[in-house]
Order: structure tokens, then sequence, then C-alpha cells
């Protein structure tokens, strides 16, 4: 039950402290003033360092999902910091990185065919037929990065206790008895620091996982009218820039639209417009 | 601004509407998946075939389908709940805050680059009339200097006509002056003259003599 603890005493936590932030420091603060105290502009920088941190590692897509991915980061950071006053990191369960893993990859499949279509999906999904085995590589490697990182660090954390009870007996019946909380506060906390530094590099990893999946799997548009008239628009300017039609059909409205601008504008100047999918726009001269 | 602000509006409306899509599709995902989950564990259970004292597992693996079940289940309704708090009471007010700073930013940035605008306009035109002001200053100059002149030339030319007038008619008095005081004097001499003449010859000569000689003396002191 110890990790059932450890998440119950995560989520209480995680409550009692967006709450605390937003009652003591958001609230009295007004629309438009400067952050008042350095609590809060603490707060504000960190806010900024991780939407921006987002959106260079998702190039700008999926901006509606920063704020689970800033959820799942700090539930999960604070759940390592859990052992701090005592409770077992829920994360030493696979059962508590493994749900998190379905949902992000569960999602990878929602935003895919959501934004693309379902056969466009199905087309750039499994081009390669590994992928149909591959594909669930990322659930398995995500859920079980994290929780053996954690189960690693608690293990490691027991093991020159378990070594000291090998060599002098069960601490309990030992004359250490009385000794053992102090050695272990005096000596521990400097396996916790790396302990927790090694689960929040995990936790961090995690994160960053899931956004680069999800945005790599975002295509044009989640509107089925806009997608088909991106792809209208993209046919139309491989007729003008006689590209393959491929290498434009993927591609945000914006590079389309100011590609599309480029050639009215630099057409009669001979300019050469190359487009692909995933290098955006380039235009030569 | 008006429809800088709608946009704005619409778009923060747009990213809620897919958080909160999102958030359905979580639910609805988890909920599928929760009851697939208790399909299994109820077809499994009923064999009773798996348990275990308490349910920890070796190594962190639980063997008690119930407590992983239990896991399984909390993390994703606590993931969800704690999503929810963060959105509404940390990300967005945050996210709230910035924007109207940015804005106010922006709107000082604008407001600025205005003024900037309207006071270097002004400077133009201050230095328009400035620099207009110093022709028109110096055009009044050059005629005042032009006008100074002619009227120097004036009251120079007059003054000296005057002073020559004044030199003339001076010249003119002293003449008559210089006349008067001439005849003044020849008087005074004949008188003076003749008194001393009548006292050297006042015995020897008459006065119609004396008279005649007089009379000589001064027609040839006329003629001199």
């Amino acid at each position: 039950m110890a990790q059932l603890l450890g998440l119950i005493v995560t989520t209480l936590l995680t409550i009692i402290l967006i709450l605390s932030i937003y009652i003591f420091v958001l609230r009295p603060q007004k629309k438009g003033d400067a952050p008042n105290g350095r609590f809060a502009t603490a707060l504000e920088m960190y806010y900024e360092g991780f939407n921006n941190l987002l959106l260079s590692l998702s190039n700008g897509k999926n901006t509606w999902s920063f704020p689970y991915l800033f959820t799942l980061f700090n539930f999960i950071f604070i759940n390592c910091l859990v052992p701090w006053i005592g409770f077992e990191s829920a994360a030493t369960s696979i059962m508590f990185t493994f749900p998190l893993t379905l949902l992000s990859f569960i999602m990878i499949y929602v935003i895919g065919i959501g934004t693309m279509g379902i056969i466009r999906f199905c087309m750039e999904k499994y081009a390669n037929p590994m992928e149909l085995i591959l594909q669930f590589t990322p659930l398995i490697s995500m859920s079980i990065r994290l929780f053996a990182a954690t189960l690693a660090g608690a293990i490691i954390g027991n093991v020159p206790w378990i070594i000291v009870q090998g060599v002098i007996g069960p601490i309990d019946e030992s004359e250490f008895a009385v000794w053992f909380p102090i050695i272990q506060i005096l000596v521990m906390w400097v396996w916790k620091i790396a302990d927790t530094l090694l689960s929040l590099i995990q936790t961090f990893v995690f994160m960053t996982l899931t956004v680069i999946f999800w945005s790599m799997t975002t295509g044009p548009s989640w509107s089925m009218k806009e997608r088909k008239r991106l792809r209208k628009e993209a046919k139309e300017l491989n007729k003008n820039t006689s590209l393959g039609a491929d290498s434009i059909l993927i591609g945000r409205r914006k590079e389309v639209k100011e590609l599309n601008k480029n050639i009215s504008n630099y057409k009669n100047e001979k300019t050469i417009v190359i487009a692909t999918s995933k290098e955006g726009i380039k235009n030569e001269n | 601004m008006k429809t800088s602000d709608k946009n704005k509006e619409s778009k923060i409306k747009k990213d809620d509407d897919k958080v909160l899509r999102f958030f359905g599709w979580a639910i609805l995902v988890i909920t599928l998946i929760s009851l697939v989950i208790l399909a299994i564990y109820g077809g499994i259970s009923s064999y009773n075939e798996i348990t275990a004292d308490d349910g920890m597992g070796i190594a962190g693996i639980p063997l008690s389908l119930e407590y992983a079940l239990a896991l399984f289940i909390s993390t994703i309704i606590s993931i969800l709940i704690i999503f929810a708090i963060t959105y509404f009471f940390i990300w967005k007010k945050i996210k709230d805050h910035l924007d109207v700073r940015k804005e106010n930013v922006r709107t000082n940035i604008e407001l600025a680059a205005y003024k900037n605008e309207k006071a270097e306009k002004e400077y133009e035109h201050a230095k328009k009339i400035v620099s207009n002001a110093n022709n028109e200053a110096k055009k009044i100059l050059d005629e005042v200097k032009i006008n100074a002149n002619d009227e120097k030339k004036t009251i120079l030319d007059d003054a000296k006509k005057q002073s020559e007038k004044i030199m003339s008619s001076t010249q003119k008095q002293i003449k008559e002056e210089k006349k008067s005081m001439e005849d003044d004097i020849k008087k005074e001499i004949i008188e003076t003259s003749i008194l001393a003449a009548e006292k050297i010859i006042e015995k020897k000569m008459n006065s119609a003599t004396n008279k005649k000689m007089i009379e000589e003396l001064i027609e040839s002191l006329n003629k001199e």
C-alpha cells in the first residue's frame, strides 16, 4: 500500500501547493500589474521558461496541451520529492507510470487522427510495416524508464542498511538500534539528493518524449474542411512550382499561405521555391 | 485595438475549448480502459487464482490485481484532478496576467512610437518655423539696414546743407559785423584823428578847412 499512500500524499500536497499559490500569490495580483514579490516573479519565470521550452520542443504545435504537460511534469516531480518526508514514491510501481504513459500514448493517436484524418494518418504512420510492432515502443520505454529509475533509487537507498544488517544482524535487535535513525538522517540525504535529481531528469525525459511524440504526429488542422482546403492549396501550389505534391501536403496553413504569397510576389523574378514537410519553407533566388 | 482584443479573446476561447476537448477525450479513454480492466479483473478474480497478502509484490511489480487496479485508477484520477486545478488556478491565471501585461507593454510601445512620431513632426515643424523666423529676421534686418543707410544719408545731407547754410549765414553775418566794425573803427579813428589834429593845429586852422581836409582823408582811405 506504500505507493498508493505516496500517491495520495502527492495528490494532496500538489493540490495544497496549487491552492496556496493561487490564494497567496496570484489572487491578490491585479491583472496587468507587475508580480508582487520574489515568489510571484519566480513563478512567472518558471511559467515562461516552461512555456518557451515546450514551444521549442513542439515547434509551436499543440500549444493547447501545454497545461497538461506542465501538470504532468510538476505532478511527477512532486511525487519524486515525497520520499523526503518519509513516504514511498508512487513511481516505484509500474502501475503509476503505466497509466501516465498510456495517456500520452493514446493521445498520439487522438492527435494524429484528429489533425490528419484516419486515412492519411495510417498512410503516414504505417508507411513502414514494422511500425505495426514498433508503435508500442514508446508505451513500454516511457513507462519502464521512469519506473525503473525511481525504483532503482529506492532500492539503492536501502542497500547500505541491508548490508549493515547482514554484517551486524537485524538492526532492531542490535545495540545500534537507537542510533539507526540518526545515522540514516545524516547519511541518507546525500543519496536522496542524487536520487531526486535522477528522478527529475527522468521526469523531464518523460515530458519531453510526450511533447515530441505529440508534435511529430500533428497534422495540418483539426478541422476537416480546413484540411481539404489546405490540400487544394497545396495541389495548386504544386502546379505552380512543379514540385512533388507530397512534399507540401503536410504543412501548416500559415506556411502554405506564406509560400503562395511569395510565389505571387517573386513569380516574375525567376525565383525557385522549395517546400518540404520536414524542413519547412525555403526560398532560394 | 478592439479587433485585436476580440481576436485574442477568440483565440483564448479556442485554446480553452481545445483543453476541455482534451480533458473530455482523456476521461472517455480512461473510463473505457478502466471498464476493460475491470472486466478482465472480474474474469480473473472469479477463478481466485491471483492473491497476495500485502499487494506490494516484488520489486515494485504488484502481484495483487486489486492493488494494481487501485493504483492505476487512482493515478489517472489524480492527474486529471491536478490537471484541472493547475489549469484553472495556475496556468490560466498566469497566462492572463502575462497576456494583459504584454498587451499593456505593446500599447505603451505603440503609444511611445506614436508620441515619438508626433514629437518628430512637431520638431520638424518647429524647425521650419525657426528657420522661417530666421529668414524673416534676416530680411527685416537687411531692410532695416538699407532703410537706416538711406535715413543716415538723408540726415547727413540735411545736416550738411544746414551746416552750409549756417556757415554761409554766419559768414555773411561776420562780414556785415566786420564791415560795421570797420566803419565804426574808421569813424572812431577819424574822430580821434580829428581830435588829435584839432589839438595839434588848433590855433592855425579853422573848422571849415579842417572839415575839407578830413573829407579828403576819408576819401583817400576809402580808395585804399
